[in-house]
């Protein structure tokens, strides 16, 4: 079976005042038929900006600068190189024009994490429902309005015809986000992007959310994008999943080989960093230090400021994700070349570095204020490392 | 700010030795100064406005040493008997602002050009008035009254609106009520009939003119440090400060006040602009400095009777306000951009 | 609460700030220099005039008394007698009210209805050629006399080319008999467009530039918001974003602001109401400071805030109908 989404070496990046940011640097996942798929990681690792570069919503300054993206056989990202190595939008890239009318909400539509923010206050929330559906699905007023109540009834908003007229603000955050999953089931696209939808919402909100997900996800068939940096979650809903990190690909793995047979040690620390009812606290691990930004990633493996398994060939060499899968298991991709066998690299051999103080945050601050020149240096520094 | 942080760690720490507090709020605002500095040289409009802004204020410097200063030395024999006196460097080395000339025709146009009235020449290279005097003799005299009567009513409402509203802000409650009450009927006056109101009361004399202004821009500021004031007092530092024993008075002071800075200063800046164009229009209607001193405003009024006859009379004025008050519009931008990025559209 | 519990409730507001504003004038005119009564009757009156004088404006009376019997008088309408007129202050406000008002609205509509386009291209265009043009031409217009503009505008159009008239306004529901050169209610109308235009852009522009200013920070600001960017995520098209879905959270800031902008709107009329030489109230203020007439400069200055609290209530009004959030249940 053919993926219905394929995402190929996505780059991201943002043109800001003090330098690149590349907040998507190289990312590759697959997404098939009525699956949930997970993207992973801790806040600034740059999954949203994933899950928008999909539906070309990236803002200025960030643009899209590499890749392919391609769904159901339309290509909505692609690029083309020329002898000078000029890269260029390729021709065969969807028009923004086609974009619009073929692929936004009525192929792929997307829930943002904020439902506080994402409903318009001017507006009833009805007439916003309303609207998108006549859009995307070519249907006159009232048959909208008929889809658009029945919707709400099926995301568990009480009284949906009653509720139909009224504001944003007379809603909670948690039917919200039930409006706003309303609103992208409700036109009927073959992939939703859910982008942290219930990180604003309280843990027994959630988890009616999830449940009611899931449920709809199996009547509907529709395939989901789950953006998160909820391990917990993660068990809860995905089939696959995808671990990022600065912007990379850390690992790839079903959700069960991922949880039981972890394969990169950035996975392992946000599972041990993950509250359990058979821990204390004092067991809890969290991950050591904070993740340096994107304007100025660290050299050689992205993770080695803060990986407790780094050795000194780390510094050198940014792996890709590569198939570390053992004898009868899906593919389980993995970014790390304690994998010496398939990287083929002396990594038991290099030395160990020493991470366990304050590395991390030391890379961190420096971040914050420097200029162009050092961040260029930086990122040009890490790229050098990837091509080994 | 960036460093709060820290300042908050230090004070929480500094067991009630509050010195070492005041000192880190200095360091901050000098590093926040120093950036200030380098965001604005990176922005051509913000530096542009700051070179007119010092040019016109070196014209006004230069034209109230020679109109107030020598006015007030002349009295004095030591400076008399060297020939010290009002105007003395104008009419020394250039040409009188002031006295009406009688060899020279009224009403010329600009150098190159002619009108029924002669040739201009380049001894009055903007041409001349009604009564003969040089243009643009009058025009750099009258920069003293537009810089100096918009920046010291700018201090005016600056001082007293920060007086108000950090008080109202900082206490909050009764105080807070009472104090804002009134700048809100301050306010419910229109700015310029409350200007008017007060010159009908205490006369059309400039000095009244300068406090006039400023009292009716203080409820502008006041509003502005009240709400300042009111996030800023949240902050724990100044409870910290609060628990360590410092008054109330000092809190205000050190603290408050400093913090609250960025956007006064912003709004100052640009509250200049509109102090000058409030005080020439006030000097257009005839109310402020009265003739012989020249003033823009002034120069305006006088030029009506004149439009047909001499047309340039009526520009440079109008221009030497337009270029000004954009200068201070510009830096203000400038500031407020490189002063506080939220703001920045 | 409904819309008029809700303007009941917001004049009730308006009372004190009334009173504040009365008893400010109040306290101002009587801090005046000198004897206002020497002002009356000029120099070396008999003692007898001035007791006559004294007791009939009531001036033999202690201040609190005169403060209680002036805000009796302005509650009910008696604002007192101009000393120069000789007539009561409301006859001479009533006269002179129509032509500050006409010109104040004209140029508010003509302010409101440039800016409010050019803002939302300017945001639109962000950074681009026509955007600076917007933002240039804002920044001169906010820097701008408007007496100057009206001084080149007589210039242009009334000396040199001889199109429009410099001087009055005529009130486009003037009766045709009174008005000179006029027939019908068309020759009115046409005549009293003819000289409001300039003094309404000469007064409009620094309030138009002031707008466009606003505007187009405001309606980045709402592009830039998360329902702005899930309207494109569905397939919205740009056009209609800006037109529906941002347009009008976009202005709910400008409504704001022109409740506030108008403290600025008249103060201009005042200078526009001298170059055109407009018998409004504007120019009965500036005549009555000369003339040190008290309780008419008293008079205009208590109306003037009037009007502008009105402006604002008006604005509150017109806020809470346009967002939903705001009901009329909030009252401060």
């Amino acid at each position: 079976m053919d993926p219905i989404l394929e995402v190929r070496d996505l780059q991201t990046h943002f043109f800001t005042a003090d330098g690149v940011v590349r907040a998507v640097d190289g990312v590759s996942f697959d997404v098939y038929e009525e699956e949930i798929v997970g993207i992973v990681g801790e806040s600034g690792a740059g999954k949203s900006v994933a899950a928008k570069s999909i539906m070309r919503l990236v803002e200025d300054p960030g643009s899209i600068v590499g890749g392919e993206v391609r769904f159901k056989g339309e290509t909505i990202v692609s690029f083309e190189e020329d002898e000078n190595g000029e890269r260029t939008e390729s021709e065969e890239m969807l028009s923004n024009r086609e974009m619009r009318e073929r692929i936004r909400g009525r192929e792929i539509a997307i829930i943002f994490q904020d439902p506080m923010e994402s409903l318009n206050p001017v507006f009833t929330v009805g007439g916003q429902l309303r609207e998108f559906i006549e859009i995307n699905r070519d249907v006159g007023e009232s048959r909208a309005r008929e889809t658009a109540v029945d919707m709400l009834r099926e995301v568990g908003i009480p009284e949906p015809s009653e509720r139909f007229g009224d504001y944003p603000h007379e809603f909670s955050g948690g039917m919200r986000q039930r409006v706003l999953i309303a609103m992208a089931l409700a036109c009927e696209p073959s992939l939703v992007i859910a982008d942290e939808p219930t990180t604003a919402l309280d843990v027994t909100v959630e988890g009616q959310i999830l449940e009611q997900v899931a449920d709809l996800q199996e009547k509907y068939g529709t395939s989901f994008i789950w953006v998160t940096h909820d391990m917990g979650v993660v068990a809860e809903i995905c089939d696959r999943v995808n671990v990022m990190y600065l912007g990379q690909m850390a690992e790839r793995a079903d959700v069960d080989s991922l949880f039981h047979d972890t394969k990169h040690p950035y996975t392992d620390a946000l599972l041990d960093s993950l509250p359990r009812p058979d821990q204390t606290v004092e067991e809890l691990k969290p991950i050591v230090g904070v993740m340096p930004e994107a304007i100025n990633p660290p050299p050689g493996c992205r993770f080695h400021t803060r990986c407790p398994d780094a050795r000194e060939v780390c510094r050198r060499t940014n792996p890709e994700p590569r198939d570390v899968s053992g004898p009868d298991e899906r593919t389980h991709r993995a970014a790390c070349l304690k994998h010496e066998e398939v990287f083929k690299v002396d990594y038991s051999a290099s030395a160990p570095i020493e991470n366990e103080t304050s590395a991390g945050f030391d890379v961190g601050r420096t971040s914050t204020d420097t200029g162009a020149v050092d961040a260029d240096g930086g990122v040009h520094g890490s790229r050098g490392g990837a091509d080994e | 700010m960036a460093t709060t942080g820290s300042t908050e760690d230090d004070v929480l720490d500094a067991d009630g030795d509050v010195g070492s507090l005041h000192k880190d709020d200095e360091i901050e605002s000098r590093v926040g100064w120093r950036y200030t500095l380098s965001q604005i040289r990176g922005d051509p409009t913000a530096l542009g406005g700051l070179v007119v802004i010092a040019f016109m204020s070196g014209l006004a410097l230069f034209a109230t040493v020679d109109a107030v200063v020598f006015d007030i030395l002349s009295e004095y024999q030591v400076f008399a008997q060297y020939g010290v006196r009002k105007y003395w460097i104008a009419e020394t080395f250039w040409i009188s602002p002031i006295k009406e000339p009688l060899e020279t025709p009224r009403l010329l146009p600009p150098a190159p050009l002619e009108n029924v009235y002669g040739q201009g020449t380049w001894a009055h290279p903007l041409g001349t008035d009604d009564r003969g005097r040089d243009i643009l003799a009058r025009l750099v005299y009258g920069s003293r009254i537009a810089i100096t009567v918009g920046a010291i009513a700018t201090v005016v409402g600056m001082v007293g609106g920060t007086v108000v509203g950090a008080v109202a802000g900082y206490y909050g409650g009764r105080v807070d009520d009472l104090l804002m009450r009134a700048v809100e009927t301050l306010y419910a006056i229109p700015f310029f009939i409350l200007v008017l109101a007060f010159i009908a009361v205490f006369g059309t004399n400039l000095a009244f003119v300068m406090v006039g202004v400023g009292i009716a821009s203080i409820p502008t500021f006041a509003r502005l440090i009240r709400s300042e004031v009111v996030s800023v007092r949240e902050k724990a530092y100044i409870e910290a400060a609060t628990a360590a024993g410092v008054r109330d008075r000092n809190i205000i002071r050190r603290h408050v006040i400093p913090n609250s800075f960025a956007p006064v200063l912003v709004q100052g800046t640009l509250q200049i602009g509109t102090a000058i164009l409030i005080v020439a229009g006030l000097s257009f209607l005839g109310f402020g400095v009265q003739p012989p001193t020249p003033s823009w405003g002034q120069m305006l009024s006088k030029s009506r009777a004149v439009m047909i006859e001499n047309v340039w009379y009526s520009i440079w004025p109008g221009l030497c306000i337009l270029v000004t008050v954009v200068a201070f519009n510009m830096f203000g931008d400038g500031l407020r951009d490189a002063l506080d990025p939220r703001l920045n559209n | 609460m409904g819309i008029y519990r809700y303007t009941f409730n917001r004049l009730l507001q308006a009372i004190p700030v009334m009173l504040g504003v009365v008893t400010i004038t109040f306290v101002m005119a009587n801090a005046i220099p000198g004897d206002p009564v020497q002002i009356m009757l000029g120099p070396s009156p008999s003692q007898t005039e001035i007791e006559a004088i004294r007791s009939r404006y009531g001036l033999n009376k202690p201040l609190w008394v005169r403060y209680i019997n002036y805000v009796a008088g302005v509650l009910t309408g008696d604002f007192g007698r101009s000393i120069f007129y000789g007539e009561p202050v409301t006859t001479k406000i009533a006269q002179r009210m129509g032509p500050t008002m006409l010109l104040m609205t004209s140029s508010y509509a003509f302010a409101i209805l440039t800016a409010i386009p050019l803002g939302v291209i300017s945001a639109k265009r962000r950074n681009k050629p026509t955007d600076h043009a917007s933002r240039f031409v804002s920044l001169i217009g906010v820097s701008t006399p408007s007496f100057w503009i009206g001084l080149m505008f007589i210039l242009v159009f009334s000396f040199h080319f001889q199109v429009l008239p410099s001087t009055n306004l005529i009130m486009p529901w003037a009766d045709p008999v009174e008005v000179r050169n006029a027939a019908t209610r068309v020759d009115v109308l046409v005549l009293s467009a003819r000289h409001l235009v300039m003094p309404m852009i000469s007064l409009g522009t620094l309030q138009m530039a002031a707008l466009t200013r606003i505007e187009r920070s405001s309606m980045l600001e709402v592009l830039s918001e998360d329902y702005v960017q899930l309207a494109r995520a569905y397939g919205v098209k740009e056009s209609a974003i800006l037109r529906k879905h941002a347009f009008r959270n976009a202005q709910l800031p400008i409504i704001t602001i022109l409740g506030l902008q108008l403290t600025g709107l008249i103060g201009g009329a005042v200078l526009i109401e001298t170059v055109f030489q407009i018998n409004g109230m504007g120019k009965l203020i500036v005549n009555s400071i000369f003339r040190q007439d008290y309780p008419l400069i008293m008079g205009t200055t208590i109306m003037f805030g009037a009007v502008f609290v009105i402006g604002v209530i008006l604005t509150d009004l017109s806020y809470a109908y346009i967002d939903p959030r705001v009901t009329y249940d909030e009252v401060d």
